[in-house]
C-alpha cells in the first residue's frame, strides 16, 4: 500500500516539475494587464509603459517593452526613472528585471531620492541589497547630506542598518547639518539601531553641529537606556557641547529628573562650574526645575541660587469697578526659580468718569475726574494645569498704588493722593508667548459706591532672555 | 507683536478722542458766517423733584466764587445759556434726592473754530460749549 502511494506521489511530482514552466509563464501573461497602458501612437509611449509595468511587478512585461525599444533611463516629471517606480512601488521582480538591462542607478528625483535612498525608506531591505549589489552606491547622499544610514538609524530600522554597514556604508558620515548616523539614532531613541551602529564601528563621541555628542543628544531626551549603553562602551559622560553644557546640565534643562538621578549615580564630577559659571543648582534655576533642584540637593549638590529674570511680559488691560475704569500697561519681570517676579505700571483713563464724594454728611459732589494710577509690586505665579506650550497660571501680586493726576474738572480738587497697597489674584491662560488673563483687585479710592473690589482682564506678551541657552536637537533632513 | 502696534494705538487714540469736544472737525449745518463772540452753552440736566434743580453758572473755577447766574429749573432739560467765548465756566446742579443733597459739577471753555474749506462757505464753528450735569448715581 505504501509502495504504491510513494509511486503515485512520485508520479505527482514529476509531472508538475514538468508543467512547472507553462505554469510560471502563464501567470506573468495573466498578471500582464496592459489596460492602464498608453497608447502606442502616444509620444513617449514605450517609455510610460514600462513605468507602468514597474510600478505593476511585471518583469515579463518590462524585458518586453525594452526589447521593443523602451528607454530603461527614461524619467516621467518628477525624475523618476522605472527602477526608481519599481522601487517605490516595492517591486522587487521588477527591480531585479530593470537591473539586468543595466541602468544607471545613482539618479536623483527631483526630491532628491535615489532608488536606495528610497528602498532604505520604505524598510525594503531585499531591494536595498539588490540595488547595492547591482553598484548603487551605499554612501549615496541626497541634498541635505544625508545618507542612506542617516535614514535608517532615524528610522530604527535595524536590519536596514546593520545591511548597510556590512556592505561598508560609512557610519560617520554626517548631513548637512552635522548629524551622524549615531546622532540620529539617538535622537531617536533607537536603542538596537545605536547598538548596531557602535558595533558597526561608529565613532561614540561623534559631534554634530552644536557639539554635541551621542551622549549628550541621549542626556537632552532623558534617554538613561541609550546613556547607559554608551557609558559601558567607555564614552566621556563629562563632555560639554559648543554651549558649555554637560550631561547634566540639559537633563536639568529639559526636566528630565530619572536622567538627573541617573547621571548623579554614574558621576560625582557634576559639581564643577562649567566655563560660563553655570553650577548645575543654577542651570535648575535658571530653568525652574525645583523638583530637580531637590534631587541635586539630596545628592550633595551645593551651590548658590543666583536670581534672575529669563521673562519679560508687557501687558494691556482695562481695570473696572462698579463707577470707575482705568486702562493701563504694565511690565513684568519674571524669575523662573521662584515662578515670582516683579511688576510695574500705570493706570489711566482713557475716558472721564463722574464720580461722587461725600463733602459733609448728606451732601454729596459729583465731579468729572481723570487721575492716573502708577503702581509697583510683586507677584507670585502658581501652575494650575500645563499642557506643551499652554498652561493655566493663577498669579497672586502685592502692589503698592499711588494715586496722582488731573484736578476734577471746573475746580482746584484733586483726587487724593495716596500710596495704597492693592492685593490681587488672577488667572492667566499662557500660550508661549501670549497669555490672557483676568481676576480682581482689592483697591479703595474714597469714591462713594464705586466699591473697592475692581475688575480686571487684559492681554500679555512675553518676551524671553535666555542667558544660558539649551538647544534640544532636531533632524533637519527628515 | 509689531502687526498689533498699529491697531491698538489707533484704537486708544481713538478712544481717547472720542469724548472729547476737541473741535478737530467741522459741524456744516451749525456754521457761522461771522465770527462770533458769544456761545450758547449747552446744559444737560436731570429732572429734580418739586424743589427743582437748582443751576448755577460760575466764571473760572468753582473755587473762584464768581457767580454769573443762578436758575432754577424744574423739568428734564438740555436748556443753553449765551456766555462770551474763550474764558472757563463751571456749572453746577444741585438735586435734592431722598434728604441728601447732590451737587453735579463740570466745565466749559467755548472756543470758535475758523474753517474756509470743509463746508460750502468760509465758516465759524463752536465748540466745547457742552456740559453734562445730570447724576450718574446716587448714595
Amino acid at each position: 500500500m505504501s509502495e504504491n502511494v510513494n509511486i503515485l506521489q512520485l508520479s505527482a511530482v514529476l509531472v508538475l516539475l514538468t508543467l512547472f514552466p507553462f505554469v510560471s509563464a502563464a501567470q506573468d501573461n495573466v498578471a500582464a494587464d496592459t489596460a492602464g497602458y498608453v497608447p502606442s501612437w502616444y509620444a513617449g509611449a514605450l517609455d510610460y509603459n514600462l513605468m507602468i509595468a514597474a510600478s505593476r511587478d511585471l518583469p515579463g512585461e518590462i524585458d518586453r517593452l525594452i526589447r521593443a525599444g523602451a528607454d530603461v533611463n527614461s524619467y516621467n516629471e518628477d525624475g523618476s526613472t522605472p527602477l526608481i517606480i519599481a522601487v517605490d512601488y516595492n517591486s522587487p521582480e521588477a527591480v531585479r528585471a530593470i537591473l539586468k538591462h543595466s541602468p544607471t542607478l545613482d539618479d536623483f528625483t527631483v526630491n532628491s531620492e535615489t532608488a536606495l535612498l528610497i528602498a532604505v525608506k520604505k524598510n525594503s531591505t531585499g531591494i536595498a541589497e539588490t540595488l547595492i549589489r547591482a553598484g548603487a552606491t551605499v554612501n549615496i547622499a541626497d541634498s541635505r547630506g544625508a545618507t542612506p544610514l542617516h535614514y535608517a538609524s532615524l528610522y530604527g530600522y535595524d536590519e536596514m542598518a546593520a545591511m548597510l554597514l556590512y556592505y561598508s556604508a560609512q557610519p560617520d558620515t554626517k548631513a548637512g547639518d552635522g548629524t551622524a548616523a549615531l546622532h540620529a539614532a539617538v535622537c531617536a531613541g533607537n536603542v538596537e539601531t545605536a547598538d548596531i551602529l557602535i558595533n558597526g564601528g561608529a565613532n561614540m563621541e561623534i559631534r554634530d553641529g552644536d557639539g554635541n555628542t551621542p551622549f549628550l543628544i541621549a542626556a537632552s531626551f532623558g534617554d538613561t537606556v541609550i546613556m547607559d549603553i554608551l557609558r559601558s562602551y567607555g564614552v566621556d559622560i563629562y563632555s560639554k557641547n559648543s554651549l558649555n553644557h554637560n550631561a547634566l546640565a540639559l537633563a536639568i534643562a529639559f526636566g528630565h529628573s530619572e536622567s538627573v538621578r541617573y547621571l548623579l549615580g554614574i558621576g560625582d564630577r557634576w559639581n564643577e562650574n562649567s566655563p560660563s559659571g553655570n553650577t548645575p543648582l543654577q542651570v535648575a534655576a535658571r530653568y525652574g526645575r525645583r523638583d530637580i533642584a531637590a534631587i541635586l540637593r539630596e545628592a550633595n549638590i551645593h551651590g548658590t541660587v543666583k536670581p534672575s529674570f529669563n521673562q519679560a511680559s508687557l501687558s494691556m488691560y482695562a481695570r473696572f469697578t462698579r463707577h470707575n475704569f482705568y486702562s493701563g500697561f504694565g511690565l513684568s519681570l519674571r524669575e523662573p526659580y521662584l515662578n515670582a517676579g516683579i511688576t510695574a505700571g500705570f493706570n489711566a483713563k482713557l475716558w472721564e468718569t463722574r464720580l461722587l464724594v461725600e463733602q459733609l454728611p448728606g451732601s454729596y459732589y459729583q465731579y468729572i475726574d481723570k487721575s492716573a494710577i502708577a503702581f509697583a509690586g510683586l507677584f507670585k505665579d502658581f501652575t494650575v494645569a500645563g499642557l506643551p506650550g499652554r498652561q493655566l497660571v493663577v498669579s497672586t501680586t502685592l502692589l503698592a498704588g499711588y494715586t496722582f493726576g488731573n484736578k476734577f474738572k471746573g475746580t482746584e480738587i484733586s483726587p487724593e493722593r495716596k500710596l495704597t497697597a492693592i492685593p490681587g489674584i488672577t488667572v492667566k491662560w499662557v500660550a508661549r508667548h501670549v497669555a490672557l488673563f483676568a481676576g480682581t483687585e482689592w483697591h479703595n479710592l474714597g469714591y462713594c459706591k464705586t466699591g473697592s473690589v475692581w475688575a480686571t482682564a487684559g492681554l500679555s506678551y512675553s518676551f524671553y532672555f535666555d542667558s544660558m541657552p539649551v538647544k534640544q536637537k532636531r533632524i533637519k533632513w527628515n | 507683536m509689531k502687526r498689533l502696534f498699529l491697531p491698538l494705538f489707533n484704537l486708544a487714540v481713538m478712544l481717547v478722542m472720542s469724548c472729547e469736544d476737541t473741535g478737530l472737525s467741522t459741524d456744516c449745518s451749525e456754521c457761522m458766517s461771522y465770527e462770533p463772540v458769544t456761545a450758547r452753552i449747552e446744559v444737560q440736566i436731570d429732572a429734580g423733584n418739586e424743589h427743582g434743580t437748582l443751576v448755577q453758572f460760575w466764571e473760572g473755577k468753582l473755587e473762584d466764587g464768581i457767580m454769573i447766574d443762578s436758575v432754577r429749573y424744574f423739568s428734564t432739560a438740555v436748556f443753553e445759556k449765551e456766555l462770551p467765548l474763550n474764558r472757563l465756566y463751571t456749572i453746577t446742579a444741585t438735586y435734592v434726592i431722598d434728604g441728601k443733597t447732590y451737587t453735579a459739577v463740570d466745565s466749559a471753555t467755548p472756543k470758535t473754530k475758523y474753517d474756509k474749506n470743509s463746508c460750502d462757505e468760509p465758516c465759524y464753528n463752536i465748540y466745547g460749549n457742552t456740559v453734562n450735569l445730570k447724576l450718574k448715581y446716587t448714595n
